[in-house]
């Protein structure tokens, strides 16, 4: 998102690095964290808006029931695809941009630790986006089967499907060497004087994540060449007629599939608590809880899988295990909740863009996590298995917990990547403007899943139709939204008032010691760290 | 990890390391008492404290469930 301002800072700093080749050949070769958290962040906004076109498809045909634009097999591969582009298009590498800029600024290093391997990470993504979207237009079209690419239906599928799970195998290769990369740089170049425990937490939810990735990752991978060798080279893990059995691979595929939930949520919670204690002017509460909360969630994020698959037969003992261990997973979720809220308490608050994103994120976040305990109970979930009502919940989760704090990071930050302050009106609107919309999408969605509204399906029976109009209205509302939010950043990029090293009073950290925009090469000498200078 | 040098000479034993455990997965604890736990701690005895106390979280539920579940 600061594109100009890295260019220009990249070609003012000749200091021994005049070698730098430039144009084109500056980004496919550069090794600079700012660089490559630059591009991270560009391609995830391009992912963005291919996803949210396809979202937009999917909301036009529900419009109305009966079918109007796209044929069933188009509205399936669309569903599938928008979920694959989002998790690991957009909001994965998002985060990962996030990571790249400020990690290193924030524990004071020069870069980070394998900067060659970085640059490798980054450009793994695009072959990936392009095997993807490129699926769309071969014979069978792409995958249709829903992200989760459940067999027997990916197994029978054309091409498209082949093509989804080599996308999968780089964006894991790509996710595993970016989270090594954070770790070791975590773990092994802060600044002398800063111990984990007083590092800033943005670099706690990510050395967490960072391991969450590694562990789940290649289970990913190994569940999709499974399918792979099922489809091509005749084995029959997934395969009833083989001996096989299509619930392996949900087992398998959500023993990674609930840990993402938490590695898209982690680095979000990171986010939000740096925005929250910078605009209520207070320490974040609860520091040391915070990080054993983060941790508990962690771990207890590998025992709760089955919570996804509760109707496909499953023995009671097995059903009330996975309930009771999910409903305790929310008590160090609720930790953290409360803690970002006693962080305001009789703080001098001021309602920014950051501030307001991160405020929603805590609003609706809430609200999703709180619809997840009603999902997470059994004999409830048989009800609503497979309905708008869980649509409904993981969008108030992924979109209000990791878009919204992703916003949040970026009107934080921005001032100092582009060294100029965001138009705070226009900001204030994006705000505005997403979350009513957003809500006007998905809230609805709720009320048609206890009525019984199947997802994935393009058609739906006459008692549904108000609902789904309201929800398309938002819909569109919400996509539109984000153009403004482009619109806002390139106007940052392009000029704007001077931002200053802090631009945000409250604000803390080694981040902010650096002028803004931060300079191509930051903190080649490590800073001295005082006690005062610790976490956020 | 360079942490254990900077966090201190002493070391934890078990039992304060399961104490600094248990709290996490409450998730609130006092920061005096945190403050005196993190001299002596060292990442790996945390990290292989935890995964233990969620094996008995894991094998507790387990054995709650029995108990509900068969008649």
């Amino acid at each position: 998102m600061e594109a100009t301002h890295a260019h220009g800072a990249g070609h003012a700093h000749g200091d021994g690095h005049s070698h730098h080749p430039k144009g084109v050949m500056r980004w496919i070769t550069t090794t600079n964290h700012k660089d490559i958290g630059t591009m991270y962040l560009w391609f995830s906004f391009a992912m963005f808006m291919v996803g949210g076109a396809m979202a937009l498809i999917i909301r036009a045909e529900l419009f109305q029931p009966g079918l109007q634009y796209v044929e069933p097999e188009f509205f399936n591969q669309m569903i599938t695809l928008h979920g694959l582009i989002m998790v690991f298009g957009a909001i994965m590498p998002a985060f990962v941009g996030f990571a790249n800029w400020m990690i290193p600024m924030m524990i004071g290093a020069p870069d980070m630790a394998f900067a060659r391997m970085n640059n490798w990470s980054f450009w793994l993504l695009p072959p990936a986006g392009i095997l993807l979207t490129a699926s769309m237009f071969v014979p069978g079209g792409a995958a249709g089967t829903g992200w989760t690419l459940y067999p027997p239906l990916s197994i029978q599928m054309g091409i498209g499907m082949d093509m989804a799970i080599f996308a999968v195998h780089i964006l894991g290769m790509s996710s595993i060497m970016g989270s090594i990369n954070i770790v070791t740089t975590i773990l092994n170049l802060r600044a002398p004087g800063m111990p984990l425990m007083r590092m800033p937490m943005f670099c706690w939810t990510w050395l967490i994540t960072g391991f969450l990735l590694i562990a789940v990752m290649p289970v990913l991978a190994g569940a999709v060449t499974m399918i792979l060798t099922d489809r091509h080279f005749g084995t029959s893990f997934f395969s009833a007629a083989g001996g096989g059995d299509p619930v392996l691979f949900q087992h398998i595929f959500w023993f990674f599939g609930h840990p993402e939930v938490y590695i898209i949520a982690l680095p979000a919670f990171g986010v939000v608590s740096h925005v929250i204690p910078a605009f209520a002017r207070k320490p974040i509460f609860g520091y040391t809880s915070m990080v054993y909360a983060i941790a508990s969630i962690a771990l207890i994020s590998f025992i709760v899988w089955a919570h996804h698959m509760y109707v496909v037969g499953m023995p009671v003992a097995g059903q009330l295990y996975f309930m009771y261990a999910t409903i305790l997973i929310a008590v160090p979720t609720g930790v953290k909740v409360f803690n970002w809220v006693a962080t305001m308490w009789r703080g001098s608050m001021t309602f920014e863009t950051p501030m307001l994103f991160a405020l929603g994120f805590l609003f609706l976040f809430t609200i999703g996590g709180f619809t997840g305990l009603v999902l997470s109970n059994t004999a409830i979930d048989v009800q609503l298995q497979d309905t708008y009502y869980v649509v409904a919940h993981f969008h108030y989760v992924m979109v209000a917990g990791a878009l919204f704090s992703a916003f949040a990071a970026v009107y934080y930050w921005l001032p100092k990547w582009t060294g100029h302050m965001y138009d705070e009106t226009l900001g204030q609107w994006h705000f505005w403007l997403s979350i009513i919309s957003f809500n006007i999408a998905f809230f609805p969605q709720h009320f048609l899943g206890l009525a019984g509204m199947p997802r994935r399906i393009p058609d739906y029976a006459l008692q549904f139709v108000d609902f789904n109009q309201v929800s398309t209205i938002g819909a569109f509302g919400f996509g539109l939204s984000q153009l403004l939010f482009l619109y806002v950043v390139l106007k940052a990029i392009r000029g704007g008032v001077k931002a200053a090293a802090k631009p945000w009073e409250g604000a803390t950290g080694l981040e902010w010691t650096v002028p803004s925009p931060a300079p191509y090469h930051t903190f080649e000498e490590p800073p001295v760290l005082t006690e005062a200078k610790g976490h956020a | 990890m360079n942490m254990g040098a900077m966090m201190g000479e002493r070391r934890a034993g078990p039992l304060q390391v399961m104490r600094t455990v248990l709290s996490a997965l409450f998730g609130v604890r006092h920061r005096r008492m945190h403050e005196e736990d993190a001299a002596g701690l060292r990442p790996g005895q945390v990290i292989i404290a935890g995964i233990i106390v969620v094996a008995v979280f894991v094998l507790a539920i387990v054995a709650f469930v029995q108990f509900v579940a068969i008649k």
